[in-house]
């Protein structure tokens, strides 16, 4: 067998495989894990947890939540109450480019140095997602999202009241004082809602 | 105002091609433009038919948002979750045939066979669908660009052919650029030794390994998710 037989063979192999794996992934039913995702996303969606990420951790406080709602005397001192919270997400896909984790580690670190205490108490949490999950899509309508975006929500009595997408931050990436400087400004202006 | 729209297209469709990430199919691109490298008119009609054909792509899409209202996100999604999938085994193939370890039947209606044979043999009506594939496959940086940059000053402007014909000439302005002075480089030395026939020979057989790298990367980055 000479080595262009060999060559073109192999690339055969390899371009079956892909084609494969490619209909496999599109087509093979998710593991249980994402299961267990879509739980808490959704409980987290529709109730408040005043616990802090991790997401699956909030389950367990989700009783004292609900009685801190029904002490709520009305939706309207709700609002100033703890009941209600910010959630910043970040949504990416399954794959990851350079650009895509500069912006995710950089939102992450903003919000680490400037929000410590709200992360802390429960009133600000930062959410990375994968929008390439099924039981996440929904966020792409939701939020109208057409590449990696960082979104702030807040939530007060387990309702959203409030969204903004951050589209600088693809513009900021390259200046790290500004793109700190600017998800600041921009989580401060919704925390003050909350 | 008008010339600020311009510029603003041009200058997003220019950081789209220079950014990181459409950096293999552009090394692709590259090679496939400059492969009659002795031929610089062949080079040069490669080069804009390359760019037109991405243009054509960003005015399609641009007329359906912008016309019709197609939901972009969906749209967005769709093209970010399938079409770099699918790339990877299509360059792997074109590859396979500009190597010549495939062979293509043409199998185009008679009267325009010839027609077709003749482009398909420059490699002109190629760049033009190349141009086209390569415009389709959007990764975040370029989809941030298009569909977070320039479709917002487009539906301003209820301009869905313009800007975005301008956007693809910014995005393959680079390509073009880069690929006319290699030409102009071998060129140069080609008069000096006359060896046109043996450099094409080699310039062909380089593409064809760089299509098949760049779609082995590919498939192992969006299908097997291992890069």
């Amino acid at each position: 067998m000479d080595i262009r037989k060999l060559i073109k063979s192999l690339l055969f192999i390899f371009v079956v495989l892909s084609l494969g794996v490619l209909i496999y992934k599109e087509f093979s039913p998710k593991s249980e894990s994402n299961t267990v995702d879509v739980a808490a996303t959704r409980a987290d969606k529709t109730t408040v947890s005043v616990e802090p990420v991790p997401a699956p951790k909030s389950q367990p406080l989700k009783e004292p939540a609900t009685k801190q709602k029904q002490e709520a005397p009305s939706p309207h001192t709700a609002v100033k109450s703890q009941n209600s919270k910010l959630i910043t997400y970040y949504f990416h896909g399954t794959f990851r480019c350079t650009t895509c984790r500069t912006i995710e580690q950089y939102s992450h670190d903003a919000i680490q140095t400037y929000f410590a205490k709200e992360l802390g108490n429960g009133r600000l949490e930062f959410r990375p997602v994968n929008v390439e999950e099924p039981e996440n899509k929904h966020f792409i309508q939701d939020y109208q999202l057409v590449t990696r975006s960082l979104v702030l929500s807040l939530v007060s009595d387990g309702k959203e009241t409030k969204w903004k997408n951050l589209p600088d931050v693809w513009k900021l990436v390259r200046d790290k004082d500004k793109f700190f400087q600017y998800v600041k400004d921009e989580v401060e202006k919704f925390l003050k809602e909350t | 105002m008008e010339l600020f729209l311009l510029a603003s297209a041009v200058w997003l469709g220019i950081l789209t091609s220079v950014s990181p990430c459409p950096l293999a199919t552009n090394i692709a691109a590259v090679s496939f433009i400059s492969r009659r490298i002795t031929q610089r008119n062949t080079v040069f009609l490669s080069g804009i038919l390359y760019t037109l054909g991405r243009s054509l792509t960003y005015i399609v899409l641009g007329v359906l948002i912008v016309k019709t209202l197609v939901d972009v996100p969906i749209l967005s999604d769709f093209l970010q979750r399938y079409v770099n999938k699918i790339l990877g085994i299509l360059l792997i193939l074109v590859g396979m045939v500009l190597l010549d370890l495939l062979r293509i039947p043409l199998t185009i209606p008679s009267v325009s066979e010839n027609v077709a044979k003749k482009l398909a043999e420059k490699g002109t009506l190629g760049s033009l669908l190349l141009g086209v594939v390569f415009a389709l496959a959007f990764c975040p940086v370029s989809a941030a660009l298009f569909f977070g940059g320039l479709i917002p000053i487009a539906i301003k402007a209820q301009s869905g052919i313009g800007l975005p014909l301008i956007y693809g000439i910014g995005t393959g302005l680079p390509a073009l650029i880069f690929a006319f002075l290699v030409a102009a480089g071998t060129g140069y030395i080609n008069n000096l030794y006359h060896r046109i026939a043996k450099i094409e020979f080699y310039t062909k057989k380089a593409t064809g390994v760089i299509f098949i790298l760049v779609g082995i990367y590919y498939a192992l980055t969006y299908i097997f998710e291992i890069l």
